[in-house]
């Protein structure tokens, strides 16, 4: 398992936007990709779960990826989450 | 013909074919479902769900064409909940346990929007509306019910609804809808915001619109005054055909004016600020070119919620406004709340005298538990926001100068407790709300501990006359022009400057046109107002010397009653506006 932790920058959080990029990209891995907010858990490729988790400017989120691209993904997404600007 | 009248939300005269936005009552059957036809209404769900996806599909494209990537963005959010797994998941749990497939759709979106509702996030809270869009478009696909989408309406029409919702109005077109009318709300509903927001002419809360209107029946309108015709006659068509050129002409003139100073001929100037409740309101301020935000109130955040803002909710949406402002000093008030406009997350005991009760600073500093974390979380919001711009904070509802002194060492525990920690901060200007008749008759006394007065004037209106303006036997003896009203101002402004502090006025007074003359006279330093007031206020200002506005104070001072003052006022403002 591959894990990463990120800060949130971009002012809204993962709304409905942001987050659908997010959901789209972790999608183009085969591995299993969970983000953990404190003590939630949820699954990176449903944005419905992922907005619910109320991530928003400021915080510390960890990625976590299992599976056979598990490093790509872990890297892709960090740095989808550092580029996002709105 | 026929007229009605509803709630004035967005200003903008205009006329056109109405276009009746209504959705289909859906007969949802709350029997449970034999096991037989379980695997029926699952289907019909699934059916459903590539329905509203291919009605979702041509809407993304559309928005893309029209309004581009950004907006077509959010819907392609929409399709992705669509079609999310664990909402498929839970709707099909509800169907095998019997619930109708309809049914099912209900109860799983509202419960989802549930827990929108409840996350301590504005911006993903607000997200419970993108739900509820979601959620209507799977529903009525899964009836195969068609409903019009506001994305299909003809140009140029009238938009006539029982209420409009955030998604509905990011469909709405500026330049191709006319404007709208709603039958709910009021002004400071989503509806009429938007209106604002997208320079809409628009009327809420119109009682019996949607009985009284049908589709494609001309419909005349004018958001200044709340009036709708249906149906109008040609001499109506004609008056509200000069209505709306006259309103254009206007507006063109106020946006010219809007880029020049507040300063008299002869060289004195004033500063022009806006009262705003959100970060949008400040947003949607920036073109009429404020000096600064004169009024923020603050309780906006606190309503219509559970929970109380956190520290770190209340410090983006400061520092969204603080950063919007470029600068310019944006005074933020402190929680402002009283039994007449409770929040659901502070219990309020019943009072006999709400007006008179717990309201304001009072209810911030005297608690029977002794805590004051409502205010010292706000306070470490706003000195944290005040690192990011020009913030000045201000406490309302002060009767007493031992409420100030606490205050000030509450504010000062909040520093030093920010220091500790080494967060980052920044320095501000210390104010105080003066709204009740005690507060002005010792501002003497309070301008020694303070940077900074605003004069509320609604309230300190509503204090020295004892009239509640809400109360329709009394409302008569709610009088701002009273000469009592004027002479605590003048005692204010004149302690003010003799303190060498400046003096503000954020009440309705600041922001009607016959008040800026003796205002200014006076010696007012900002008048803070809705946006819309600033360049009315500015047209007056800018036409006058200081001299023609001191005998306007003079002769407001001098006279004996309401009207005597009011004469005087508005006599002096045509007369530097050459006006008969």
């Amino acid at each position: 398992m591959q894990t990463q932790e990120v800060e949130i920058v971009n002012p809204t959080g993962l709304h409905t936007r942001p987050g659908n990029m997010f959901v789209k990209k972790a999608k183009e891995y085969t591995s299993a990709v969970t983000l953990v907010k404190g003590d939630k858990r949820v699954n990176a490729k449903s944005l419905l779960t992922l907005m619910k988790a109320g991530i928003s400017l400021g915080d510390k989120v960890i990625i976590e990826a299992e599976g056979p691209d598990e490093i790509e993904a872990v890297q892709g997404l960090s740095s989808l989450i550092a580029s996002l600007t709105e | 013909m026929a007229a009605l009248k509803g709630i004035a939300a967005s200003p903008g005269v205009i006329a056109g074919p109405a276009f009746v936005y209504t959705l289909p009552r859906l007969d949802i059957s709350e029997e449970p479902v034999t096991a037989d036809r379980r695997d029926a209404e699952a289907a019909a769900f699934l059916a459903g769900r590539l329905r509203a996806r291919d009605g979702l599909c041509v809407l993304i494209e559309k928005v893309r064409a029209e309004k581009g990537d950004d907006l077509a963005g959010v819907f392609e959010g929409h399709l992705e909940i669509l079609m999310d797994d664990d909402l498929e998941f839970q709707i099909l749990a509800q169907i095998e346990a019997g619930r109708s497939a309809l049914a099912a759709v209900r109860d799983v979106v509202d419960a989802q929007r549930k827990e929108f509702l409840e996350l301590e996030d504005e911006y993903l809270r607000e997200r419970a509306d993108d739900l509820a869009d979601i959620g209507r478009r799977l529903i009525y696909a899964t009836a195969s019910v068609d409903f019009v989408s506001l994305a299909t309406v003809p140009e140029g029409a009238i938009i006539v609804a029982r209420d409009l919702t955030p998604s509905d109005t990011a469909q709405i077109t500026p330049g191709r809808v006319g404007g709208f009318a709603v039958e709910t709300g009021g002004r400071t509903s989503h509806s009429a915001i938007m209106a604002r927001t997208l320079e809409l002419p628009a009327v809420v809360g119109c009682a019996g619109l949607l009985d009284a209107v049908e589709d494609g029946v001309m419909i005349a309108l004018d958001g200044r005054s709340g009036d709708i015709v249906i149906d109008p006659d040609d001499a109506v068509t004609a008056d509200y055909a000069a209505r709306r050129k006259a309103y254009l002409a206007d507006r063109e003139a106020m946006l010219t004016l809007a880029t020049l100073p507040a300063t008299t001929t002869d060289g004195t100037t004033v500063l022009l600020g806006v009262n705003i409740g959100t970060p949008a309101d400040a947003l949607a301020s920036l073109p009429w070119n404020p000096d600064g935000v004169g009024l923020y109130r603050s309780e906006f955040l606190f309503m219509d919620r559970p929970t109380l803002p956190s520290e770190d909710e209340q410090f983006k949406a400061y520092a969204t406004v603080v950063k919007a402002m470029k600068g310019k000093s944006v005074i933020l008030r402190t929680l402002d709340i009283g039994g007449d406009k409770p929040v659901a997350a502070i219990r309020f005991p019943e009072e006999d005298n709400p007006f008179l009760g717990w309201r304001g600073i009072r209810m911030c500093l005297y608690r029977e538990d002794g805590n004051q974390d409502i205010l010292r979380t706000q306070l470490r919001a706003a000195l944290r926001a005040a690192a990011e711009g020009d913030l000045w904070i201000m406490y309302p509802m002060i009767s007493a100068l031992e409420e100030v002194e606490q205050l000030k060492v509450i504010q000062d525990e909040t520093k030093e407790a920010l220091s500790r920690e080494g967060r980052r901060f920044g320095d501000v200007k210390t104010g105080i709300m003066i709204e009740t008749p005690g507060a002005a008759l010792i501002a003497d006394k309070l301008a020694k501990l303070v940077d900074f007065f605003s004069i509320g004037s609604n309230d300190l209106t509503q204090y020295t006359l004892a009239a509640d303006r809400g109360n329709e036997r009394v409302s008569r003896c709610y009088q701002p022009f009273h000469p009592a009203v004027w002479r605590l101002i003048a005692l204010v402004i004149d302690a003010g400057k003799a303190a060498d502090i400046p003096v503000g006025m954020c009440g309705e007074l600041a922001g009607i046109e016959e008040a800026a003359l003796p205002l200014l006279g006076l010696g007012l330093d900002e008048f803070s107002m809705g946006a819309q007031s600033l360049p009315r206020i500015k047209r007056i200002i800018r036409a006058t010397t200081m001299g023609k506005a001191r005998a306007a104070a003079q002769g407001i001072l001098a006279a004996s009653t309401a009207a005597e003052a009011f004469r005087v006022a508005e006599t002096a403002m045509n007369g530097v506006l050459g006006r008969p």
